[in-house]
C-alpha cells in the first residue's frame, strides 16, 4: 500500500493536570483564557489499512495507555481555531517503538494546546494565542510553533 | 553581618536539603525560601535554585517555574549583580527564565537543556566537569584552580544543551561555557558527554558571570561519605570532591 499521511490525536480522557497548570500560567501572564485542553499530534506516514490506524495505535503500549487515552484521526493536518502546536525542530522519528505500528515510516510528534475564551468558544484573537504560544507553551531556541486563529 | 543565601523551593524541587547542607558546610549562611514567601527573596544577597521537578516538568522542564512570581525577584537580582546559581531543574528555570545564557535581554530564552541524546532516556551516571573559562569569567567559579575537575552526578532527562546554530556561535564565543563534561583524568570528549549536549556543555555563565547554570549534581558528590575511595581514615562528614564548587559560591558571596 501507498504511505498516507495521517494526523493521530492522543489525549487523556482523565483530569489534565498538565492543562490546568497551563491555564493557571496563562492568567498569571495576564493572557485571558476561560479552559485549555491539551494533546500530543502526531503526524505519521503509514502504509497500513486506514480502517484499522486506530486500533493498531491502540495496540501500542509505547504510544497508548487504554487506562488514560483516547485516539483519534484528525480530517486535516492543521490546527483547530485556538489551537497551538509545538515540535522540536530536531525531532523526527523514523519508526514508531512496539508493536502494531511496524507500518508507519515516519513520525513527528507535536504538542497541542487548544485555548478557549470564558464563553467555552476556541479563543479567536491573534494576540491571545501569540502570547501564549511566545510567552508560555513554545522555547523559541527549540521549537517551532503554528496556531490558527 | 554574614549575606544570606536563598535555597529556593518550588512545588517539586527535591535537591533541597543536600544543597542547603552543603552550602552551610562551606560556611554559606543559606536557608530555604519557599515560594509562597516570594516577597522575602529581595533581602538575600544570593540564590540558588536546586534540581528537582518543579511543577512537574509540565509544558518543558523549568518553564512553569520560570514565570513564578520568585522568579521576578531573581531575574531583578541577577540584573543587580546577585549572584545565582541553578542546578540541574534550577538550571532548567535559569535557561527558560534567560538569566542563562542570557545572551538576549532578560525573560526571553535563548537556549534550553532540553531531552538527552541520542536516546531521550533519563540518565544517572557520575561524571566529572571541567572548567572551561578561566575561573574568573564567572564570579562563582573565581575561587576554583584553572581547568578544575569537578565530581558530580548527572541525573537528568533533559540535560542536552540545544539551541539555534547562530546563538551556540554566540555562546561559544562569548566563553558562556563554563563547564564541559570530561573523563576522570581531564580528557574532554564526546565519550565523556553523557547525553549528547552542544558544545559538551556541562554548565553555562551569563554575560556579567554572576549567574552560572549547571547541569550535574555536584551536591550529591561533595562528602566523603558519597564516595568509598575517600572514606577509609577519614571523617566521612567531611566536604569534599562537589564541595569545592560550593565553596566557591559561598566566598564569591561574601566579597559580593
Amino acid at each position: 500500500m501507498n504511505p498516507r499521511d495521517e494526523t493521530v490525536e492522543i489525549r487523556l480522557k482523565v483530569p489534565d493536570n498538565a492543562a490546568y497548570t497551563a491555564l493557571v500560567a496563562l492568567r498569571h501572564l495576564g493572557i485571558e483564557v476561560g479552559r485549555v485542553e491539551h494533546a500530543i499530534v502526531w503526524t505519521i506516514s503509514d502504509r497500513g489499512d486506514p480502517a484499522t490506524l486506530v486500533s493498531r495505535i491502540e495496540r501500542n503500549e509505547t504510544l497508548f495507555n487504554p487506562n488514560l487515552h483516547v485516539v483519534s484521526v484528525r480530517s486535516q493536518s492543521l490546527p483547530l481555531p485556538g489551537e497551538i502546536w509545538t515540535w522540536e525542530v530536531d525531532r523526527d522519528v523514523r519508526r514508531l517503538p512496539g508493536r502494531g505500528v511496524e507500518d508507519v515510516s515516519y513520525a513527528k510528534p507535536m504538542t497541542s494546546w487548544r485555548l478557549f475564551d470564558r464563553e467555552g468558544l476556541p479563543a479567536a484573537e491573534h494576540d491571545v494565542l501569540d502570547r501564549a504560544c511566545n510567552e508560555l507553551f513554545r522555547n523559541v531556541a527549540i521549537e517551532d510553533s503554528l496556531f490558527c486563529f | 553581618m554574614s549575606k544570606r543565601i536563598a535555597v529556593l523551593l518550588f512545588p517539586g524541587t527535591n535537591s533541597e536539603e543536600e544543597t542547603l547542607r552543603i552550602l552551610r558546610d562551606c560556611g554559606g549562611d543559606a536557608e530555604f525560601v519557599h515560594w509562597t514567601h516570594a516577597s522575602a527573596l529581595r533581602q538575600y544577597a544570593a540564590y540558588v535554585l536546586p534540581g528537582g521537578f518543579a511543577h512537574e516538568d509540565r509544558i518543558r522542564a523549568g518553564a512553569i517555574a520560570a514565570h513564578d512570581a520568585m522568579m521576578e525577584t531573581i531575574t531583578a537580582g541577577a540584573g543587580e549583580g546577585k549572584l545565582v546559581l541553578g542546578i540541574c531543574n534550577g538550571a532548567q528555570i535559569l535557561l527558560e527564565a534567560g538569566l542563562a545564557p542570557g545572551t538576549h535581554p532578560a525573560r526571553q530564552a535563548t537556549a534550553a537543556f532540553t531531552h538527552n541524546a541520542p536516546e531521550r532516556h533519563f540518565i544517572c551516571r557520575h561524571v566529572y566537569v571541567k572548567l572551561a573559562v578561566e575561573p574568573s569569567r564567572c564570579a562563582i567559579t573565581a575561587s576554583l584552580p584553572e581547568d578544575a575537575l569537578i565530581p558530580a552526578w548527572a541525573a537528568h532527562g533533559d540535560g542536552r544543551l540545544a539551541a539555534r546554530e547562530e546563538e551556540l556561535v554566540t555562546i561559544e564565543n562569548g566563553r558562556h561555557v563554563a563547564f564541559v563534561y570530561a573523563r576522570a583524568d581531564g580528557t574532554v570528549d564526546d565519550a565523556a558527554t553523557p547525553n549528547g549536549s552542544a558544545l559538551g556543555c556541562a554548565a553555562l555563565t551569563n554575560r556579567d558571570g554572576n549567574v552560572l547554570a549547571i547541569m550535574p549534581h555536584a551536591e550529591r558528590d561533595a562528602w566523603n561519605l558519597n564516595h568509598l575511595a575517600r572514606l577509609t581514615g577519614k571523617d566521612v562528614l567531611a566536604p569534599s570532591g562537589g564541595s569545592v564548587l560550593f565553596e566557591s559560591f559561598v566566598k564569591a558571596v561574601s566579597i559580593s
